[in-house]
C-alpha cells in the first residue's frame, strides 16, 4: 500500500482482477494497451484533391500527462492509407454502392494486413527490452481507437447514418428507448459468427455492410473500441448545442443581457475564452 | 590549401604528426604489436547490414577489444565494459581509476524473485503450478516479469556490434569527437583528402586503404557519408509501403510502418523511463472513493 498524491494507491491482487484482461495473461506478464487514431486530412483544392489518410498509434503504459503532450512525440504515424476513388454513375451493373464497398473491402484488407503483427502477437507474447535495460514479457492489445463519425462507420463498417455504439435503427435515434430496453452492442465477436454463416438479413437489419471486418482478426477487441475526439464530442457538439437550448430559454425570459454579463465577468483564465 | 592540421603525437610515443596517413605508417611499422590493423586485416568481411548482431565487430581471438578508449573524457564506455567482460571472462580487464564509472544505473532493485533466471517465473508453465509464488503483482515503478536480469544479454553473442551503425570503435570515435566538437562539414571533408598519400592504380589504391593504412577501416571518407551514417541511427523505423488496385484508381500506394516495432521504438525511450506503467494499480482519495487518473487505474487493465 502506497499512500499517494491522490489518498491511498492499493497494489491490486489476482483475486480483484475478476473482469480485467491482466487476469487473462500468464503470471507476471505485462500488458500494453494500444491507442490508436485516424483521420482524413483535406491537403489541397489546386493539385488534384489531394488528402491524406493518417493512422497513429501509441502505448497506454505511458503516463497521460506525456502520451498527450506534443514535444514528447509518444504518437508514431504508422500507417498512410490509400483514399479510394469517387464513385462513379454511369457504369451499367456497378452501381456507386457497390463501389463504394469494394474500396471499404480493401481499405479493411489493408488494415488487417498492416495490424497482422498485433494478431500473430495476440496470443504468444513477445519479449522486448525496456528502457531500464530489462526483457520483459508482453501482450499487446489493442485498447482504443480515437475517430470521428465517418471514421467511426468506416472501422465498423456501417451505414453512415447508424449509430456506432448500438444496433438503434436511423429513425429511432433521437428519442429516448423504453426503459429496461437496450439495443444489442456493435460486438465484433457477434458478427463474425453471423458473418460466418453467411446471415446477410442481420446484417441488413443491424445496419452493417457485408465485408470482413479487420477487427474480428485483432485478440479481445473491446465493444467499444471506437471513442469520438475531444473536438467533435465537447466542442462541436455538446457545447454548441447547450448554447443553443440555454439562449433561446433566457431569450424567452427577457434574461439575455443578464447571462452575457455573467460571462464576461469570467476572469481570464490558461485556455480558457469567453464564448 | 591554407588549413593547417595541428600537430598531434602518437599514443605510444612522443613522436609528433601531422597527417593521420603519416601515423597510421608510424603506427604500422613501430607499434604492430598492439594490433590496431586487427579489425581492418582480419579474414572476415564486415557486413554491415541492417540488423546489428549479424555484424561482427570484434574478433575475439584477436583481443582487438582494447582498443576501447576508457580514458576518453566524453563518453563513458562502462557499460560496454562490463558487458565486455561478462562475454569474455578470460580477458583481464581492469578499469582505470580515473574512469567515471555510473553505478547507480547499474546496481538496480528487481524484486528478490525475478533477480534470478532460476527463479524467474516460465510463462509457458501451466498456471496452477505457479500457485506457490507470490501472489501479488509487482510494484508498479519496477513490475512486469523481468524475463532476463542482465542488461546486456545479446552481448554475450561475440558476433554483436555495439558501434552499429558503425562497423568498429574507431568509426565511432571519430565521429563522435566531430560530433562533440563541432566540426563545419567543410572541415571534415579537408581532414579526409588531407592525410592520404596515395599512388598507382585503382585497385592498389584500395589495397592500401583496406589493409595498410587504419583510416582504411573507416566506412566512411567524407563527411556527406559519416551524416549519412549518423541519419541510419535516426531513422531505425523504416517504411513500408505497397499498392492497391482500385478498379478506378489503379496503382494507389499506402504506406505503413511495422507496429511491433513501433511499440519496441515507444518501450525503449529512456525519456519516459520514470512514468512508465506497468500493472493495474487502484487509487483512493480519503474519502474512500476510487480515482481514476491512469490508464492502469481504469478496472479494462
Amino acid at each position: 500500500m502506497v499512500v499517494g498524491h491522490a489518498g491511498i494507491s492499493l497494489i491490486i491482487f489476482q483475486r480483484d482482477l475478476a473482469h480485467s484482461l491482466q487476469i487473462t495473461l500468464p503470471v507476471g506478464s505485462t500488458l500494453i494497451p494500444l491507442l490508436f487514431a485516424s483521420d482524413g486530412t483535406h491537403l489541397t483544392n489546386y493539385c488534384g484533391n489531394n488528402k491524406l489518410w493518417p493512422v497513429y498509434m501509441t502505448i497506454g503504459n505511458i503516463a497521460s500527462k506525456f502520451r498527450l503532450k506534443p514535444s514528447m512525440h509518444a504518437w508514431l504515424p504508422i500507417a498512410f492509407l490509400p483514399m479510394s476513388p469517387k464513385g462513379v454513375v454511369k457504369i451499367s451493373g456497378w452501381s456507386v454502392a457497390k463501389q463504394e464497398l469494394e474500396s471499404l473491402d480493401m481499405t479493411h484488407r489493408i488494415l488487417e494486413y498492416i495490424l497482422r503483427p498485433i494478431s500473430d502477437a495476440g496470443n504468444n507474447r513477445v519479449d522486448m527490452i525496456y528502457s531500464d535495460e530489462v526483457k520483459r514479457c508482453c501482450y499487446p492489445r489493442v485498447a482504443g481507437w480515437t475517430a470521428d463519425h465517418s471514421e467511426s462507420a468506416t472501422i465498423h463498417a456501417i451505414y453512415f447514418n447508424r449509430c456506432p455504439l448500438c444496433e438503434c435503427p436511423a429513425d429511432d435515434l433521437g428519442d429516448h428507448p423504453l426503459p429496461g430496453f437496450e439495443y444489442h452492442k456493435r460486438d465484433p465477436i457477434r458478427y463474425q459468427k453471423l458473418w460466418d454463416v453467411k446471415d446477410t438479413t442481420s446484417f441488413q437489419t443491424s445496419g452493417v455492410k457485408p465485408i470482413a471486418n479487420f477487427l474480428w482478426t485483432l485478440p479481445e477487441v473491446p465493444w467499444d473500441i471506437v471513442r469520438a475526439d475531444l473536438l467533435h464530442t465537447i466542442f462541436l457538439a455538446i457545447i454548441d448545442h447547450l448554447m443553443e437550448w440555454v439562449q433561446a430559454f433566457v431569450t424567452e425570459h427577457n434574461r439575455l443581457m443578464v447571462f452575457e454579463d455573467i460571462w464576461r465577468s469570467i476572469p481570464p483564465y490558461l485556455q480558457v475564452f469567453v464564448p | 590549401m591554407n588549413f593547417q592540421l595541428v600537430k598531434s603525437t602518437c599514443t605510444f610515443c612522443p613522436k609528433p604528426f601531422k597527417t593521420p596517413g603519416r601515423l597510421s605508417k608510424h603506427l604500422e611499422r613501430e607499434h604492430s604489436e598492439h594490433r590496431l590493423l586487427a579489425l581492418s586485416s582480419s579474414k572476415r568481411k564486415f557486413d554491415e547490414t541492417r540488423d546489428p548482431k549479424d555484424n561482427l565487430a570484434c574478433d575475439p581471438d584477436t583481443n582487438s577489444f582494447i582498443m576501447v578508449d576508457v580514458n576518453a573524457n566524453c563518453t563513458d564506455f562502462t557499460m560496454e565494459l562490463a558487458a565486455i567482460c561478462s562475454a569474455f571472462p578470460n580477458i583481464d580487464f581492469a578499469l582505470p581509476e580515473n574512469t567515471v564509472t555510473n553505478h547507480h544505473l547499474e546496481n538496480r532493485e528487481f524484486m528478490p524473485y525475478m533477480s534470478s533466471p532460476e527463479t524467474a517465473l516460465d510463462t509457458n508453465c501451466d498456471r496452477t503450478s505457479c500457485l506457490n509464488l507470490p501472489e501479488a503483482f509487482p510494484s508498479d515503478r519496477k513490475g512486469g516479469h523481468v524475463v532476463v536480469h542482465t542488461p546486456f544479454d545479446y552481448a554475450r553473442n561475440p558476433k554483436y556490434n555495439f558501434f552499429h551503425p558503425f562497423v568498429h570503435d574507431l568509426n565511432y570515435k571519430l565521429t563522435r569527437f566531430f560530433h562533440a566538437a563541432h566540426v563545419p562539414k567543410a572541415r571534415i571533408d579537408e581532414f579526409f583528402n588531407a592525410g592520404f598519400i596515395e599512388t598507382g592504380t585503382a585497385g592498389e589504391k584500395q589495397k592500401t586503404r583496406q589493409t595498410q593504412s587504419p583510416m582504411g577501416a573507416f566506412s566512411f571518407r567524407s563527411s556527406y557519408t559519416l551524416y549519412m551514417k549518423l541519419d541510419e541511427i535516426l531513422t531505425s523505423l523504416g517504411w513500408g509501403n505497397g499498392s492497391v488496385d482500385f478498379r478506378l484508381a489503379k496503382d494507389t500506394e499506402f504506406w505503413y510502418r511495422n507496429v511491433l516495432d513501433c511499440i519496441r521504438y515507444l518501450v525503449r525511450q529512456k525519456c519516459y523511463e520514470k512514468d512508465i506503467v506497468w500493472s493495474p494499480v487502484q487509487d483512493f482519495d480519503v474519502h474512500g472513493d476510487r480515482v481514476y487518473t491512469e490508464m492502469n487505474r481504469h478496472t479494462w487493465w
